[in-house]
């Protein structure tokens, strides 16, 4: 397999890499630009393909705010919408399910063939002879499948979406997520789990592990945070902070061979894991228990997995399951987060319990990394802060900072 | 994978237009091909709106739908005709959303489109 390696450019000659202007980390002009330019012109995950398999199945997503409906026709093509009715604006379609035959808006229930033509509106008569109803239909967007996942474009000059990712293209197909299935609240089954297994897993009480369950919307899984997404992103991107601010997750992940992988448009961050045990009753459980799902390919076996699909989607990669979790930008300082986890479909007890050992383990991780862009975010608000410096380890974020020089020129040049 | 289910009361939502302009229509063609309104009228719509159900609805449809062909084939009540199978065209078109069409509702939505069509 061949990949691009790159070195993130420095932007002053024979120094480190500078990381963006702090500015462009708040700026609401920047922050539509960043709308508009990197998020309508790439191709973004709306869903997995087995939730639009039948005519008439549909998922939802929102590109930075475009809400956006994937539905399979009646011929059987996989066809992209705008889920805004052109008639008041309301949402055509919410979370993933079957439509049948029409996208009826819940508002006025103004009806749209598949295809995304007005099939006809409630009282039409009401609207007058001169209105052209024929001239009224959805918005169309690209869409394509890679690695059992559906994405969408909005733009209509968007390259192919295998060659727009390259050849991680490749590397992702390898991670056979088309055979797993979404995990949903049902596949949470904390009493369950706790009956029968070491205390390890009770030091909580039942009600507190069931706390920890995020509740889910249609197999998803979302979270809001006051953060730019960016100052997300550049977390996930990172090694370099995980024996600062996640000083327990060094008895885990064999830190001195966390190595990042540059891709055009994308990161693979490999993190492999410790072979001794852990001094943490939590972690050496799960270390002794540890065994992949059959689906899961048998390189990738013995380390966690990082993968970042620009501009804002990222593909957790674990033995016993996968997260996909993509920034949905709602404001300069407003990024809703939304996450799919996919387990196997013949999943055992095991599995069950090594996905909630796991759930525990990274929960805790996700709790320090949102303290820790807490800090950040109003560190970057500093009168006294321009930019910073990276280094080595932070090679990816360098990168990612110069695609989006590359994609928005001028969000470095804030004063 | 859900599965999209109509809720019990949703095919209400097609009501208005034929409640609105069903009943004057209906008279000036029945008047016209000399039959009475009473089973297709006001009295009807109003009836099916307060304790119908779907299905009741498109029986009732596709009563009206007939009533359009005897119209269009007498020639009378032109009009009055043609807006009545535009408005039922628009149920069958918007009924999808709402509820599941038989095979035979089916027929009068393609048999209305394609009278409108050659009209």
């Amino acid at each position: 397999m061949s990949t691009t390696r790159r070195r993130a450019k420095p932007t002053r000659a024979g120094g480190a890499s500078l990381t963006l202007n702090a500015k462009a980390y708040a700026d609401p002009e920047i922050f539509e630009r960043e709308r508009r330019e990197i998020f309508a012109r790439a191709w973004i995950i709306a869903g997995h393909v087995a939730e639009v398999r039948e005519p008439g199945d549909f998922t939802t997503t929102n590109i930075a705010g475009e809400p956006v409906v994937v539905v399979r026709d009646a011929d059987g093509t996989l066809r992209a919408f705008s889920n805004v009715c052109r008639h008041r604006a309301a949402q055509l379609a919410t979370g993933t399910g079957s439509c049948g035959k029409v996208l009826r808006c819940p508002y006025h229930g103004w009806t749209y063939r598949l295809d995304g033509t007005l099939a006809a509106m409630p009282e039409g008569r009401g609207f007058g002879e001169d209105f052209d109803r024929d001239a009224v239909r959805l918005p169309e967007f690209k869409v394509d499948t890679l690695a059992g996942l559906v994405f969408v474009s909005m733009d209509p000059e968007i390259a192919p979406l295998r060659e727009w990712f390259g050849d991680i293209a490749e590397r992702l197909e390898s991670l056979n997520i088309d055979q797993l299935v979404p995990v949903t609240q049902r596949d949470w089954k904390p009493r369950e789990i706790l009956r029968g297994i070491p205390d390890v897993l009770r030091s909580r009480s039942t009600d507190d592990a069931k706390a920890l369950i995020p509740a889910a919307e249609h197999g998803r899984w979302y979270a809001e945070y006051d953060h730019n997404w960016k100052t997300l992103s550049d977390n996930y991107l990172e090694g370099y902070h995980v024996p600062i601010g996640h000083p327990s997750l060094l008895r885990m992940l064999d830190y001195p061979k966390y190595k990042p992988t540059l891709y055009e448009r994308a990161v693979w961050i490999d993190g492999p894991l410790r072979d001794n045990p852990s001094r943490n009753a939590r972690e050496r459980l799960y270390q002794r228990v540890r065994k992949p799902m059959p689906e899961f390919p048998a390189e990738l076996r013995d380390q966690w997995t990082y993968i970042h699909l620009w501009p804002g989607q990222f593909i957790d990669v674990y033995p016993e399951s996968i997260d996909i979790w993509q920034m949905q930008p709602r404001g300069p300082l407003r990024t809703r987060t939304c996450a799919i986890v996919f387990r196997s479909p013949n999943e055992t007890l095991q599995g069950r319990l090594l996905r909630t050992l796991n759930q525990r383990i990274n929960s805790e991780v996700m709790d320090e990394d949102v303290t820790l862009c807490d800090g950040v975010q109003q560190g970057l608000g500093s009168l006294t802060y321009t930019r910073g410096v990276l280094n080595d380890n932070e090679a990816a974020v360098g990168h990612f900072h110069g695609l989006l020089r590359n994609a928005v020129p001028g969000i470095d040049d804030a004063p | 994978m859900t599965h999209r289910n109509f809720g019990r009361h949703d095919w209400l939502g097609l009501t208005p237009e034929v409640e609105r302009f069903g009943p004057l229509l209906v008279d000036r063609i029945t008047a016209a091909l000399g039959e009475s309104h009473d089973a297709l009228g006001e009295a009807r719509v109003e009836a099916l709106i307060r304790t119908g159900d779907a299905a009741a609805w498109l029986t009732y449809l596709g009563a009206l739908t007939a009533l359009v062909d005897r119209g269009s084939q007498s020639g009378v009540a032109m009009a009055e005709t043609e807006i009545l199978a535009e408005i039922l065209r628009d149920q069958y078109r918007l009924a999808p959303g709402v509820l599941v069409l038989s095979e035979t509702d089916m027929a009068r939505s393609d048999h209305l489109e394609t009278l409108l069509e050659t009209r």
